[in-house]
This record gives structure tokens, C-alpha cells and sequence, in this order.
């Protein structure tokens, strides 16, 4: 049996937090105003926000991803009989905080 | 009418530019701290989401998952970067090309109002003027001609900075683009960071900063704005840029967790924060200067609004602290924190309004500072002690350090402490060596317990300056005289510097409601309609009106600021004077209170 350390747990937060950042960073683009364009530039500068906004989400959305998968890591450990040391400490880390 | 003599026809008119070059700057704001958002996490991949002390399979499979994710996250951020820049870039051309088609116009105007009075001599014209209208007609007609090119040249460039925009935009349309074009490539901002001075003084960073390439400072802005924004030695429109991209990032941040229902008790002290620094940069934006009536410029000087336990810290300038001839900084006292800026913004803007329309022929810029601890909230009795007055006049000395360093051409730097900022001030300047042309004490209860007397302050003989309005309760806790607090007990904020024994140069402060008037009154000038006027009564008001527009107070700080400080510059006042066998007298009491105008040119 592989052993999973508290870093495993503390790494999961710090994938949850960038998964927020990411989606305040996909609303920054998604609202980033392209009035100021001249017509010719205004419609394709929307259709980068738009396609932007997508692909900072998807960014945001592999970081959860990576925060679950620690977070499944952790729960089959603590599954796993005969662990006992760190069940304690890591306990903490198998729901998602925010 | 005479048909040999050829009439050029009206000239081309340049097209409409229907342009807002600041709102693609506030696009290129939001692609930039966005940039940042996600460069954080491709430096988070490549740093501590690698969990060093796990092995096994497991541990194998998440390193090589997570590592494209970095991947991903740097040539995103970059790509963002390049658009960030090219809009940016964008916007200064349109903002060049909306000014040139005004001129493109005026021209049209004089050559429409010329060809129509070229068609009115050809009426009735004798056979004698015609070569001369001939001659006209032509060089009319080759001012159209010149006219027609140049409107031609405008529309060219104009679509050349419209193509210019839009490839740019193409070039990163697909993930797949972005991969292929910024995969792997160096960021620009790594290897300037990796030189960057550590802890050294304000010349080792400006002089690092010098040697970067603009793209390099550009791609730091971008990247890293927290290692730059408040650093001193680095130029103000650097770091104002730099903070800003973090203010737009940590506000985005926080909102989205206010809207989620998971932002803590920090968070949302940290978010007011950020939100009070974002209000003071608009609100001074969306004025004008009073002399070339442009939009006021404002630099977020510092950002922190985590800093000192969540009071956080921030300075917001009026006018260009890079290039003004003169610059002033102020520092606020008792209960300032980082949500007070918009107050302190808007008494340093009355300030700057005050010096340019009194000397519009000067550039200036006014710092409002909350740069250190203030005594404030539970902490406010503090404010009877000199430790944070003291660890405050150390922040202030490196700011005033950073400001002279940042800049080739010295400007002429007051500092003006307001309260107790005048007792950080005066740590500032008696426990630090700094480099200022002027320093101004006003409502001072006391320089702290290193200043004795204008000898102990580091400020050049003859220019430290008192503002102290007679009826300032604050004002009047200085010590004075023989016997008192600070001699016998060691407590208190040190000599009241408007005491003649003190020997700094006194101006006239008096409040404009001196004496006690009632809250309001109806102005009974004969002629003039009912007015409620409203005045300060209280004691507390006294304490806090020296930077109104109009009044004794701001006309001479503002003399003081644009460096007219000769005696006949300024209205100058009597000092206090504390007998051996009486009480203090203060001569300024009777003093008539004078209310000049600070919206004028002074003669």
C-alpha cells in the first residue's frame, strides 16, 4: 500500500483555490467591454472574449479536476484497513472546503 | 461669372471614428490581470501543486497529468499578454488618429470656406482679376489635393491599426493556436526577475529596472505585478500599472466568492479594501485638471490590502508622479486605514487643484500616503504613543527615497504630515536621512520626542513650515513652554512646532468657522438671496479642515508645494508663545481670518 501524505491533502485546497481563481479570471475576460472598438473590430474582439472565456474556464475546470482526483486519492486510502497514522490529519482534506 | 477660371471642388471629408480609446484600455486591463490570474497557475504547477514527499504509482500519475495543465496555463497567459499589449497599443493609435481627423477637419473647414470665396470673386469678376483668382483656384486646389492625400493616408492607417488588432486576435483563437505559437516559450518576465534586486536599496532597482527592455518591464507588469507594485526604485507609472492589474485581479477574485457564499471574514475586509482604492482612482479620473481641463491622472502608488492585519495599505496619486515638477506627499493621521482613501484622495486633489490654478504654469502631483499602521478602530489608543508614528516614519523615509530615486530629474518634494502623520512625519525626518526641498506640520500635537526644534528635523534651513488653526484642539497638545507632559512624565507626541521656541516658519490656518459659529447661517450680504451656508462648529471640525479649497490653510500649503516660500509668498503668522508665569497664548486668536482664493492664478 502506497502511502498519502497530509501534502496530498494541503495540494487539493491549493487545486481548489486555483480552480476559483481561474473562474474570476474567465469573468474578467467574459466582461472585458468591446464597445470602445471601432465597428470593424468590435464583433471578432467579442468573439475572442467569448471563445477566451471558454478556454479559461476549461483551465479552471481541469484544476477541479485535479482537486477531486487528490481528494479520491485521499478517501480510498483512509479506505484502505490498517491506516492509522495520518487518518486524523487527513480527514480533513476528503470534503471540498468552498 | 467667369468659366475659364476652374473652382477646385469641396475635398474628401475623413470618415466618422466612432472610437473610445480609454474603453479599450479598461479591455487590455482586464486581458492583463486575467494574464496574471493564469500565469499564477502555471507558476503554481511548476512550484508547489508538486507534492515532493508522495511516491508510488499514484503519485507518478498525478506529477505527469498536472504538468500539461502548467503547460496550458503559461502560453495562455502569454497569448493573453500579446493581446493585453497589442490593445493597449491600439488604443494610443486611435487615441492619435481621433486627434488627427479633428485637424483633418479643420483643414476641410478652411478649404470649403476658401473654395466658396473663390466661387464668390468668380461671379461679376473683371477681365483684369482673373489671373490672380486663376492663381488662387489653383493653389486651392493643391492644398485639396494635399488635403485628399493626407485623408487617404489617415484611412490607410486607420485600417492598418484595425488589421493590425484583428490578426491579433486570430492568432490566438484556438487552444490549438495557442499551444503551437506560446508553447514552451520562455516567459520574458522570468529571466529580469531572476536579476532583480533583492531587499537592495532604490538605485540598485531602479538602475535593474533601466536595464530591462520594454517588453521585459511590460511582460513583469503582466506576470508579476505583486513584485513590482510596491517596490520602491521602481517608476510610478510601472508600479500604478502593476497594482492595478492586481487591484482588477483581487476584486474579481473576491467578488466571485461574495457571490458564491464562501468569502471569509478577511476576504470581504480585504475586498472593501480593494473597492475603496478602485472608487479614489475613478472618482479622481472622472475630474479634470482646472488648467488644461484633461482627465485627472491618478497612479495607484501603493497596494496592500491585506497589509497590517487587514487595515491595509495604499497611496493614490493626483497627477503624474513620474514627470511633475513638483510632488507633494501627505500623510494622514488617527483613524486613517486603507478604506479612509477616498477622503485623504480627495484632500490631496483639492491640493493639486489649488497649486495648478494658483501657478498653472507648474506640473504637479499629490500623493495621499496611508502607507504605515495608523492608529485606528481598537487600536486607536495607540494613538498616545509614538510606535507606530515611529515604524511609520521609516516606511515614509523609503517612499520618499523610492520617489527620489525612481526619477533623472529631482522634483521639488514636500511632505506633509497632517495629525498624528505629523508625528510619523517627524520620525520620518529625525530618524531617517531623506532628501526632501520642504516639510509641512499641520494640526500637529508634536513632531515626536527626537524633535526638539527645527534643528532635528532633515529638512533644509528655513523650510519647514506650520500650519496650526488656533481653535485645533489636536493642534494644542504639543508641548510648550517650561514644565509639561513630555518633561515630566515622557508622555505625548512631542513640542508643539507652531511654539516660537520650536523655529519653524508658522502660516496663517485658521478655520473659517473659528470662534464657535452655529452649524449653519443665512448669508445676510445685502442684495444676495437667502443662502444656508454651512460651517464647521465643532472641536473635532477644527481639527480637520486645513486642506478646503478657499481657505488660509491650502493657499499657502500650495504655495509651499510649487516652492514659493519666500516671506512674501506666504501669509505668514505669529508663533505660539508659553511664558514662564502664564498659560500658552496663541496670537493667532484674534488674528482676522482671510479667506483667499485658491482657484486663482497668484500674480
Amino acid at each position: 500500500m502506497e502511502l498519502v501524505p497530509v501534502t496530498v491533502g494541503l495540494a487539493s485546497r491549493a487545486w481548489d483555490q486555483q480552480h476559483i481563481d481561474l473562474a474570476s479570471a474567465a469573468d474578467l475576460v467574459g466582461g472585458a467591454t468591446t464597445s470602445g472598438f471601432t465597428a470593424a473590430v468590435a464583433g471578432p474582439a467579442a468573439r475572442f472574449i467569448g471563445d477566451w472565456e471558454r478556454f479559461t474556464d476549461a483551465l479552471g475546470t481541469r484544476s477541479e479536476g485535479q482537486a477531486d482526483g487528490l481528494r479520491e486519492v485521499i478517501r480510498t486510502y483512509l479506505d484502505t484497513e490498517g491506516v492509522v497514522a495520518s487518518r486524523f490529519l487527513l480527514q480533513a482534506y476528503v470534503e471540498e472546503r468552498r | 461669372m467667369n468659366d475659364r477660371v476652374v473652382i477646385p471642388a469641396n475635398p474628401p471629408e475623413a470618415p466618422e471614428l466612432d472610437v473610445e480609446p480609454e474603453t479599450i484600455r479598461g479591455f487590455a486591463r482586464s486581458l492583463r490581470s486575467a494574464s496574471a490570474q493564469i500565469d499564477d497557475l502555471g507558476t503554481f504547477v511548476g512550484g508547489s501543486a508538486r507534492i515532493g514527499d508522495w511516491q508510488g504509482s499514484d503519485a507518478a500519475a498525478y506529477h505527469q497529468d498536472i504538468a500539461p495543465i502548467g503547460h496550458r496555463a503559461d502560453a495562455m497567459s502569454l497569448a493573453l499578454r500579446s493581446v493585453h499589449q497589442q490593445a493597449d497599443d491600439h488604443a494610443d493609435e486611435m487615441d492619435a488618429l481621433v486627434e488627427e481627423r479633428t485637424d483633418l477637419e479643420q483643414r476641410r473647414g478652411h478649404a470649403m470656406q476658401w473654395i466658396s470665396g473663390l466661387w464668390q470673386r468668380s461671379r461679376d469678376l473683371g477681365e483684369d482679376e482673373v489671373p490672380a483668382l486663376e492663381a488662387d483656384a489653383a493653389r486651392c486646389q493643391t492644398a485639396c489635393d494635399t488635403l485628399a492625400d493626407d485623408v487617404a493616408g489617415w484611412l490607410r492607417r486607420v485600417r492598418a491599426s484595425e488589421r493590425r488588432m484583428l490578426q491579433t486576435f486570430s492568432r490566438v483563437a484556438t487552444v490549438e493556436q495557442v499551444e503551437k505559437k506560446y508553447g514552451g516559450v520562455p516567459d520574458p518576465a522570468d529571466e529580469p526577475l531572476s536579476r532583480m534586486p533583492r531587499g537592495g536599496m532604490p538605485e540598485e532597482v531602479r538602475a535593474w529596472w533601466d536595464g530591462l527592455t520594454r517588453d521585459e518591464q511590460l511582460a513583469i507588469i503582466s506576470a508579476s505585478p505583486g513584485s513590482i507594485g510596491n517596490l520602491d526604485g521602481v517608476p510610478a507609472w510601472a508600479r500604478g500599472e502593476a497594482n492595478e492589474t492586481s487591484l482588477t485581479r483581487d476584486v474579481a477574485a473576491w467578488e466571485m466568492l461574495e457571490f458564491n457564499g464562501s468569502i471569509t471574514d478577511d476576504e470581504r475586509g480585504w475586498l472593501e479594501n480593494a473597492r475603496s482604492a478602485q472608487d479614489a482612482l475613478a472618482d479622481t479620473r472622472s475630474r479634470v485638471d482646472p488648467v488644461t481641463g484633461e482627465p485627472l491622472v491618478s497612479q495607484l502608488y501603493l497596494y496592500d490590502p491585506a497589509a497590517f492585519d487587514g487595515d491595509g495599505r495604499v497611496a493614490v496619486s493626483v497627477g503624474d508622479l513620474d514627470s511633475a515638477q513638483n510632488v507633494s506627499v501627505s500623510v494622514p493621521g488617527l483613524t486613517t486605514e486603507m478604506t479612509s482613501i477616498g477622503g485623504n484622495a480627495t484632500n490631496v486633489r483639492d491640493l493639486y487643484e489649488a497649486s495648478r490654478s494658483m501657478h498653472p504654469d507648474q506640473t504637479t502631483a499629490t500623493l495621499a500616503w496611508i502607507g504605515y499602521d495608523a492608529p485606528s478602530g481598537l487600536d486607536s489608543g495607540r494613538v498616545g504613543f509614538e510606535g507606530a508614528a515611529t515604524e511609520g516614519g521609516s516606511r515614509l523615509a523609503d517612499t520618499l527615497d523610492g520617489l527620489r530615486a525612481s526619477r533623472d530629474d529631482p522634483a521639488h518634494l514636500t511632505v506633509i504630515g497632517h495629525s498624528y502623520g505629523s508625528t510619523t512625519m517627524g520620525h520620518g525626518l529625525t530618524d531617517h536621512d531623506v532628501d526632501v526641498d520642504e516639510a509641512v506640520a499641520i494640526g500637529s500635537p508634536g513632531l515626536g520626542a527626537n524633535a526638539a526644534d527645527v534643528g532635528d528635523l532633515d529638512v533644509p534651513d528655513g523650510h519647514f513650515f506650520v500650519g496650526r488653526n488656533s481653535d485645533d484642539p489636536v493642534a494644542d497638545l504639543g508641548d510648550k513652554g517650561w514644565v509639561n507632559k513630555g518633561d515630566a512624565l515622557g508622555a505625548g507626541l512631542g513640542r508643539d512646532p507652531a511654539e516660537d521656541d520650536f523655529g519653524g516658519r508658522r502660516f496663517q490656518a485658521e478655520d473659517v468657522a473659528r470662534g464657535g459659529p452655529p452649524d449653519w447661517w443665512v448669508d445676510p450680504t445685502p442684495g444676495v438671496p437667502d443662502t444656508i451656508v454651512w460651517e464647521h462648529s465643532n472641536s473635532l471640525d477644527m481639527h480637520t479642515g486645513y486642506y478646503d479649497p478657499d481657505t488660509e490653510s491650502l493657499w499657502n500649503m500650495s504655495q509651499v508645494v510649487t516652492g514659493h516660500t519666500g516671506d512674501e509668498d506666504l501669509m505668514r503668522a505669529d508663533h505660539v508663545h508659553d511664558p514662564w508665569y502664564d498659560g500658552p497664548r496663541d496670537p493667532e486668536a484674534d488674528a482676522d481670518i482671510e479667506r483667499p482664493s485658491t482657484r486663482q492664478r497668484v500674480p
